[in-house]
């Protein structure tokens, strides 16, 4: 029975402990995981299977030696770091282009799906453009499905 | 039963008070590649200010072009430590800010973000870097001018156009340092993505070709959002 009443103000004192934590510390963890909504120009692949029906054009944003890799199939590689060497050997392709643009870099932190948007956009060689949320390592789990 | 909860509230205020805190000694790490750098390495400091060991447990950074390694992966309390990041330059102009995430075993900072300014010159300057037309519009000239700022001059020695589609010329306006090229569609009927080849006498290989570009696009009409 004290075993038990012990343990009882133990689990109690933690409780308080936690609660104050939770309650007062400027960078205590959230209580469960929320997914992050898209913003205005990202795209998941559940939007782009349902709002574009799957036809898209890929814009790989990554470096050439990881483009080379693996890559969305038909995508076009146009890294930050190769901007004009790379995008002028696709000229012809963003030419014939009437499908969404969707560009995507390697992961969450990456940066170069955006940069490299707003360069097309800026350049007038692209219209409708969107990063994929989540870049290559959410869409090589998808592929491989 | 006084002693075990005496003990959980010190280890609880403990717990509470120690804290970490990685900082790097400057708030952004300045990069400045020369102009024919292909690669450039920098080192930095920083410190756990906190009061309790931190562990990096990864880099992430915001670019491809950007790597980075520690000294250690753990650092005590008061600890100063080295960073050593790698920049690969390739064909970036200007200054970029860029993010390396340190991931940390530390659940007040599990992130700690250590920020690179990259400040790379412009050897050679094409502004603007793109010509535009609008499906429709007249016939016009429209100009980009391409400055030399290297050491010593530099001269435009050959342009030539991806398509038919347009006519140019280039005249020089300061010997080695300013050109402006004139660029005059044909027709603005057709979607026309297309660029200029400009060669130079550059000494630096990366400078002895340069590209601008040109389009003749449909008018935006609005803003995209996904639908």
């Amino acid at each position: 029975m004290k075993a038990i009443s012990q343990s009882l103000i133990l689990l109690s004192l933690a409780a308080v402990a936690a609660f104050g934590t939770y309650t007062w510390h400027p960078k205590a963890p959230a209580l469960f995981l929320t997914q992050e909504p898209l913003r205005d120009d990202e795209v998941s692949m559940p939007v782009i299977r349902e709002k574009f029906a799957g036809e898209v054009l890929w814009i790989d944003a990554r470096p050439a030696d990881q483009f080379a890799a693996a890559h969305m199939p038909g995508a076009l590689n146009v890294s930050e770091q190769q901007f004009d060497e790379q995008l002028v050997q696709h000229l012809d392709a963003l030419q014939m282009n009437s499908k969404p643009v969707i560009i995507y870099c390697s992961g969450q932190k990456c940066e170069a799906s955006r940069k490299v948007m707003e360069r097309l956009k800026e350049m007038g060689f692209v219209k409708d453009a969107f990063i994929f949320k989540g870049g290559w390592s959410v869409l090589e789990k998808e592929i491989s499905k | 039963m006084k002693t075990p909860a005496a003990l959980f509230c010190l280890f609880a205020a403990f717990s509470a008070l120690s804290h970490a805190e990685m900082a790097t000694e400057l708030p952004a790490i300045e990069v400045k590649p020369q102009p024919a750098d292909e690669v450039v390495k920098v080192s930095f400091k920083f410190r756990n200010k906190g009061t309790k060991p931190v562990k990096i447990l990864d880099l992430e950074s915001s670019c491809s072009c950007l790597s980075a390694e520690m000294d250690k992966a753990e650092y005590q309390p008061g600890e100063e430590g080295t960073g050593t990041a790698e920049f690969k330059v390739s064909t970036f102009v200007g200054r970029h800010e860029k993010i390396l995430t340190a991931l940390t075993d530390d659940p007040q900072q599990q992130e700690w973000e250590i920020t690179f300014i990259l400040d790379i010159p412009a050897v050679v300057d094409i502004e603007p870097k793109t010509l535009q037309w609008w499906i429709g519009d007249e016939l016009m000239e429209k100009t980009t001018t391409v400055k030399m700022n290297a050491d010593t001059p530099m001269k435009i020695t050959n342009i030539t156009a991806t398509r038919d589609n347009v006519d140019f010329s280039w005249k020089e306006i300061k010997p080695g340092q300013e050109y402006q090229v004139t660029v005059k569609p044909k027709t603005t009927k057709d979607v026309t993505l297309g660029a200029l080849k400009i060669e130079t006498d550059s000494k630096i290989p990366k400078y002895q070709r340069q590209l601008a570009f040109f389009s003749i696009y449909n008018k935006p009409a609005e803003t995209p959002k996904v639908p």
